[in-house]
């Protein structure tokens, strides 16, 4: 090997070492530092037991900003027939075309600038279960998220799991809505019993949790298991509109806008995923810090039947899954505690969102 | 422990016996090599580990226990070894297609910055479809199932399936081209700009609104808490004075409830004039429906240059590119031509780890003890090839750089949780194919660095306005496929992430617990 060789060879190696010293600015640590440090590690172990399952979780102690663009995301592209629970003819349980994590502000001029999405702490998970031979065997294995907040994107063609947004609103988001999908006016809309009611509820701010279910009838259980491969989200049927308001008009909202094969007071309540292009993982108030505004508890996850995973958002509870893939997007903490993965205004729910950029210059997806 | 027929040849050093191909360089032809590094190969070996033990300690819980495991039965053989129970040697690479170590430079791989040199590891590389990793890779995925089982012997099923999904894909195209037909593409993309440069405004609007309530907030709370408790209502709902209120604290708590409640409003009616812009209507259809719309287009035929665009990129170009590469795999097969074996490798692990039982309903479990568990754990992987993956680094003021491609295939990759069982009881994953893609020379140097903490740090630079089109027209998409999944006998099917790029990526590792 000639001296030129070994000098290139040795170059890189020795320009690493260098910028390594320049950048790190490392000092000795002192005893007592020393022996104030213990048990820390970059990979961690747990295990736990539930239900008859066994469990074992490699945690990962990682920040990561990402943005990533993705033509196709599928999993779970099998045969249901004769399963329970099908609520479409889409041929996987999560399939979702461009998908995107981040996106990027002013994409079409010199001004873009990435946002990203933010994850901390990404764990794999595996789950087993002895059966009925006495055979240890695996059951199911998830990745997921301690943390996780910013833009998710894509066309959802089918989602299976849950996904339980916020939406809020005045309810003469409604009225305005209702009046332009039924052609009426100021004046015509007090000779219907429908816009009349939304009329009454003026301002009163109403919200509802909106969840994975099947078109036409809104149902998010089918044959007694929760729907898969869903193609809507919505107001789910028997449920409605809450306000935390009181008075008369205030009281009456829960009753007059119940929800029924997709409709409440004449208005649409199921909507497909793929009008939902963009959602904002996380609390939208506190989106530059994720010990804050992140999101907990979402994964993504395979198993062979109904395993039962660790709520890490919710000490002491448990998410029921069902045989295939999964996608867990759940809320988080109960009353005034409640966390949603997204939140829309009522608008937005009604009309669905538009997709973030998540590529530079004029091709907002795809790149 | 054993081992057998380990060979290693350096074959610009060294002459092999077994290495016919090889042949005696001449002092010209020695004078011409320069830097060209050495390539190496591992031929007619394997390892056993048998009944030897190995234990790994230093791994804990989040609580700080240990945890303990203990490595056996691992193993490295020639394909069809049944996972190591038979001893087929192995060969890793050829004298003809050798792993290679060497520096090389910009002009003999174009992604790096000029007058760059870089040491590059590279794995054997194949021209042959059937070796050529991407090809194989590609073909398996479409293919839906492990050629030369049962149901499985006809090479043209994947063909067949592309077609399939490329139909879907072009009667999308040809749909978005009637909607578009009297309009044009170039005319509908001005519209879109128009309405986003006023969506733009509007979403100032929105932040800026935001940005006061939360202001209006902060000042409510702050009020709340300076209020009297005596009859004191919940926060954001205001005390009823009926006429007047004496205590100061009150007035200034209900003035900033009505703050809060008029910032509220304002904001809402942001809200809705950023909503109806997406609203905004042209050729009889929303800008939201307009900016799918385009945006689908662009990912089914790359950016439209004219009023009527052809599929000049995008997905449909790529998948029918993709169909050339089927189509010389199938034709090899059906040639009989067959792959060069891979590898197989596996290991056997015993975890020793504390575990916590918890009990009771789903919503409301109760923590039991934790107790000390012991797992069983196993990997195994069947016909194992790593042909056309590279590593490049380098260095700079920045720190270590690199790229790298990794292209890995395998027939078979099984999980297993139990020592005396069979695949219905373990997790069988069938045509595993990552084709792993990070970092470019000149685009996106991979960077590795070591903070002042001790901490790792990963970078990926950004897309940059300044390099947005040569960024995505030249850094290389990743894929992930498995083309069956069996979970202790239970079908859950294909999963793939197709075309994946990391725009930007920064990563930093954490002590854990934090």
């Amino acid at each position: 090997m000639s001296k030129s060789l070994l000098a290139r060879l040795a170059a890189p190696c020795l320009s690493s070492l260098l910028a390594l010293n320049a950048q790190a600015a490392l000092t000795e640590m002192t005893d007592k530092e020393l022996s104030d440090i213990t048990g820390q590690a970059l990979l961690t172990l747990d295990g736990l037991t539930y239900g008859g399952f066994q469990y074992t979780r490699l945690n990962f102690g990682a920040e990561i900003d990402v943005l990533l663009n993705m033509d196709e995301l599928r999993m779970g592209e099998f045969d249901r027939s004769g399963l329970p629970g099908l609520a479409s003819n889409q041929p996987a349980d999560i399939l979702i075309n461009n998908f995107a994590l981040g996106r990027v502000r002013n994409n079409n001029n010199a001004n873009a600038t990435i946002e990203p999405f933010k994850i901390q702490d990404p764990y794999i998970e595996f789950a087993f279960k002895v059966n009925s031979q006495g055979v240890r065997e695996i059951a199911g294995v998830r990745l997921g998220f301690g943390k996780a907040m910013g833009y998710l994107s894509g066309d959802i063609l089918s989602l299976t799991g849950k996904m339980q947004g916020k939406i809020y609103g005045p309810a003469s988001l409604g009225k305005d809505y209702y009046m332009q999908q039924n052609g009426l006016n100021d004046f015509t809309c007090t000779f219907n019993i429908n816009c009349l009611a939304l009329s009454l509820a003026g301002d009163t701010e109403v919200y509802a949790t909106v969840e994975l279910l099947q078109q036409g009838t809104g149902n998010k259980i089918l044959n007694g298991v929760p729907v898969n491969r869903a193609t809507h989200i919505g107001i789910p049927a028997g449920e409605s509109l809450q306000t935390d308001a009181t008075g008369l008009i205030a009281s009456l909202i829960p009753t007059l806008t119940m929800a029924s094969n997709c409709s409440a007071l004449g208005l649409t309540t199921c909507f497909p995923l793929t009008n939902y292009k963009s959602i904002f993982v996380g609390d939208p108030s506190n989106q530059n810090n994720i010990n804050l505004g992140g999101a907990q508890g979402i994964f993504f996850s395979l198993q062979n039947q109904n395993v039962p995973w660790q709520d890490l958002a919710n000490i002491g509870q448990f998410v029921e899954t069902q045989r295939g893939a999964f996608a867990n997007f759940a809320k988080t903490g109960s009353g005034a505690n409640t966390a949603y993965p997204f939140v829309l205004t009522l608008f937005d729910a009604l009309r669905g969102t538009a997709r973030e950029p998540t590529c530079m210059g004029s091709q907002a997806a795809g790149c | 422990m054993r081992s057998s027929g380990l060979l290693l040849g350096l074959p610009l050093l060294l002459s092999s016996a077994w290495a016919a191909a090889m042949q005696a360089l001449d002092d010209i032809e020695l004078d011409a090599v320069n830097g060209a590094g050495v390539g190496f190969f591992l031929d007619g070996f394997l390892y056993d580990q048998d009944s030897a033990m190995a234990r790994i300690e230093g791994f804990k819980d989040s609580s700080g226990n240990p945890v303990t495991i203990q490595l056996e039965d691992s193993y490295i053989k020639g394909q069809g070894s049944q996972r190591g129970t038979l001893d087929p040697l192995a060969n890793i690479g050829t004298p003809l297609h050798p792993f290679r170590l060497g520096v090389r430079n910009a002009s003999e791989i174009p992604s790096l910055p000029a007058g760059t040199e870089v040491l590059q590891l590279a794995t054997p590389t194949w021209t042959d479809p059937l070796n050529d990793t991407h090809h194989y890779g590609l073909w398996a995925y479409y293919q839906g199932c492990l050629y030369g089982e049962a149901g499985c012997t006809n090479p043209d099923l994947a063909v067949g399936r592309l077609n399939s999904n490329l139909s879907a894909l072009t009667s999308r195209q040809t749909a978005l081209l009637q909607r578009y037909a009297s309009v044009g593409f170039l005319t509908l993309k001005q519209g879109i700009d128009t309405d986003m440069a006023q969506l733009q405004t509007r979403q100032q609007a929105v932040d800026a609104a935001t940005a006061q309530v939360q202001q209006a907030r902060s000042v409510m709370e702050a009020r709340y808490a300076a209020a009297p408790n005596n009859n004191k209502p919940p926060l954001g709902q205001k005390y009823d004075c009926f006429i007047i209120c004496t205590n100061s604290n009150i007035r200034a708590y209900n003035d900033a409830v009505d703050d809060w409640t008029a910032k509220n409003e304002a904001l809402m009616n942001a809200q809705i004039a950023l909503s109806q812009v997406w609203q905004t209507q042209r050729h009889g259809y929303s800008l939201s429906q307009r900016s799918q719309d385009y945006t689908e287009f662009a990912s089914l035929c790359g950016e439209p240059t004219s009023q009527q665009p052809t599929c000049s990129g995008g997905r449909i170009a790529k998948m029918e590119g993709d169909r050339a590469s089927l189509v010389l795999v199938s034709t090899s097969l059906k040639d009989g031509k067959t792959r060069v074996p891979g590898i197989d490798l596996g290991f056997g692990a015993e975890f020793s780890v504390p575990s916590t039982a918890w009990s009771g309903s789903a919503s409301n479990a109760t923590r039991g003890a934790t107790t000390t568990r012991a797992d069983f754990f196993s990997l195994n992987i069947e016909g194992f090839t790593l042909h056309g993956s590279y590593v490049n680094l380098w260095g700079n003021a920045a720190g270590m750089l690199g790229e790298l491609s990794m292209q890995l295939y395998a027939d078979k990759l099984i999980l297993g949780a139990c020592r005396t069982c069979t695949d219905a009881n373990r997790f069988v994953a069938k045509n595993v194919y990552l084709d792993l893609n990070l970092g470019h020379g000149t685009l996106q140097p991979l960077s590795f660095s070591m903070l002042s903490d001790g901490e790792l740090r990963f970078r990926l630079p950004g897309v940059t306005w300044a390099n947005y089109q040569q960024f995505y027209a030249q850094v290389p998409k990743s894929n992930i496929s498995i083309v069956n999944l069996s979970l202790s006998n239970v079908n859950l099917g294909a999963q793939a992430i197709r075309g994946l790029r990391v725009d930007y990526l920064d990563m930093r590792t954490v002590n854990l617990p934090r």
